[in-house]
């Protein structure tokens, strides 16, 4: 969407036209949620975070500017910014938060770009990983289970579940560095 | 738990930790060793890393959009539905919240026009509003007093109803009573009274647009397209008094706006066209939303419907003119052919723009 675009999806959403709504979740959902899900690491808090961001949008969406810049940046950094509240308000992240700062980065247009072939890179990361690993992996993953339903659902031992994420998760970090691609 | 979690119970967990598939406790286990333990830092990091990873190429589950699209209706309604010919000012309606929504308390006192603050401003707008609820039953708070003979034209450009002094009065009337009870209450409440009754307004209007105003000449559609027009200037008003920008309206509910002020046009200059032959006059409105229209001036159809003057001009520029707020000695108009008469239809364009 370029800035005319921007401009009137903004005069849209003013209006109180729904399905403006609608649009600009489409495009950019994807965007927020992962951006979300990366800071948070959980899916439900990801949810919320997107949920919150596009909430705003609607609710004073004269408080976006399309003058000061894309509507992408402007909801990657509110996302970000609400995906960080989350963490800090998250007691057990505190550890995490001061052992590895979160490098708090608003996505730019080369940015979309390169997330969209990161993208495709990890997709391809997991579906060449080997049969059980990836089983296991995308029930924890993208379907949210904990390990110990994941063994149940596989009729694994919780410890085989265990070590089959965590060689999964290594699989995908070791094959993506070698492409070059690292968090 | 009470002793200190084992190296080997937390490398195992480190996988299922980085993806969050692990239990509380497990997780604060993982926490509690990691500052101690220089391998499983390294491997807690490299395995959050592939974890971040897999997150960014992770798309949001389905049933997300439903539940986002409801949470953002619980916070601000969407336009109210009403009739095609009411879009325009259902949609003002929303803009006027939007922008009404970003201002902080001291904003709201803010003087904008005449003694008016923003507060006054919405009450004004919910008093005429109200004079057009009530021929359609639609109940207004506080109540209209009993034999008010109701018109709710609602300059400007509130077109083609008889402009008399009993209109402005009663405009006038209602707007004292309505400031005067909104005065006494926080402003949050005004602009939800005011949102309210307008949705009321939207709601309650009859399917048929040529439906008739009792007392007055006045077709509903004509009369809800003023509202549209006196809501979108007001709202410019207040974003111009607080220092913001506020956006035009939509093509599609500028173009009702325009058309009924040129429709205005002729009724306007009426009042000083006297023993003149009816002539045609060309009007052009430049921009998303504008048009072309040949209106008739005088009492009777032209004989010869070749326009004498072409009027042409921005269709925002248009409509601030028309509702009063441009100068037409000053406004950017390009007149051809009789000019005076131009100038003539500049000068008579504001001449229903009203508070």
């Amino acid at each position: 969407m370029g800035v005319p675009d921007e401009d009137r999806t903004r005069r849209r959403l003013a209006a109180g036209e729904e399905e403006a709504l609608g649009e600009v979740y489409d495009t950019y959902a994807p965007l927020v949620f992962g951006l979300a899900l990366r800071v948070t690491r959980s899916r439900e808090a990801a949810e919320d975070v997107t949920q919150e961001v596009f909430a705003f949008l609607w609710e004073r969406p004269l408080a976006f500017d399309p003058a000061k810049g894309p509507l992408r940046t402007w909801l990657g950094t509110l996302a970000h910014r609400r995906a960080v509240e989350v963490v800090r308000r998250e007691e057990r992240r505190r550890v995490l938060m001061t052992t590895w700062p979160l490098e708090p980065a608003g996505p730019g247009v080369e940015d979309e770009v390169t997330a969209a072939e990161v993208n495709g890179r990890v997709r391809h990361a997991v579906a060449v990983l080997p049969g059980g690993l990836r089983e296991a992996v995308e029930l924890a993953y993208y379907r949210g289970r904990t390990y110990r339903q994941v063994a149940a659902e596989l009729g694994l031992a919780e410890g085989t579940a265990k070590s089959r994420i965590r060689l999964a998760l290594r699989r995908i970090a070791d094959t993506l560095a070698e492409e070059g691609i690292t968090p | 738990m009470t002793e200190r979690p084992r190296h080997e119970t937390v490398s195992a967990l480190l996988g299922v930790w980085a993806i969050g598939a692990c239990s509380a406790e497990e997780a604060e286990a993982v926490m509690e060793h990691l500052p101690h333990c220089e391998s499983c830092s390294a491997e807690a990091a490299r395995l959050s890393g592939a974890a971040d990873l897999l997150g960014a190429a992770a798309p949001p589950p389905a049933r997300l959009r439903g539940r986002v699209l409801e949470r953002a209706r619980l916070l601000r309604p969407a336009a109210s539905p009403c009739p095609g010919y009411a879009e325009a000012y259902a949609a003002q309606v929303s803009v006027l919240d939007s922008l009404l929504r970003e201002l902080d308390g001291p904003e709201w006192t803010v003087n904008v026009i005449y003694d008016w603050n923003v507060q006054d401003v919405v009450a004004h707008l919910a008093a005429t509003d109200g004079l057009v609820a009530a021929q359609l039953d639609v109940p207004v708070d506080p109540p209209l007093s009993a034999g008010a003979p109701a018109n709710g034209s609602g300059t400007p450009g509130g077109g083609s109803a008889v402009p008399g002094a009993d209109v402005a009065a009663v405009i006038e009337g209602r707007t004292a009573v309505v400031i005067g009870h909104e005065r006494a209450r926080p402003p949050e409440s005004t602009r939800t009274a005011w949102r309210v009754q307008a949705d009321a307004l939207c709601r309650g209007l009859p399917a048929d647009s040529s439906h008739r105003l009792t007392g007055v000449p006045l077709r509903i559609a004509d009369a809800v397209v003023a509202r549209a027009f006196e809501t979108w200037v007001h709202s410019d008003d207040i974003a111009t008094a607080v220092g913001r920008r506020l956006p035009p309206p939509l093509p599609r509910h500028l173009y009702p706006i325009a058309a009924l002020g040129v429709r205005s046009l002729p009724r306007a200059l009426g009042r000083t066209w006297g023993e003149r032959p009816s002539v045609a006059a060309q009007v052009v409105l430049d921009g998303p939303g504008g048009g072309q229209w040949v209106v008739g001036l005088g009492a009777r159809p032209p004989a010869d419907s070749t326009p004498v003057v072409r009027l042409e001009m921005d269709v925002i520029e248009f409509c601030f003119l028309a509702g009063g707020r441009r100068d037409p000695a000053t406004v950017g108009a390009v007149v051809t052919g009789d000019e005076e008469l131009g100038r003539e239809l500049l000068a008579a364009a504001p001449a229903f723009a009203g508070p």
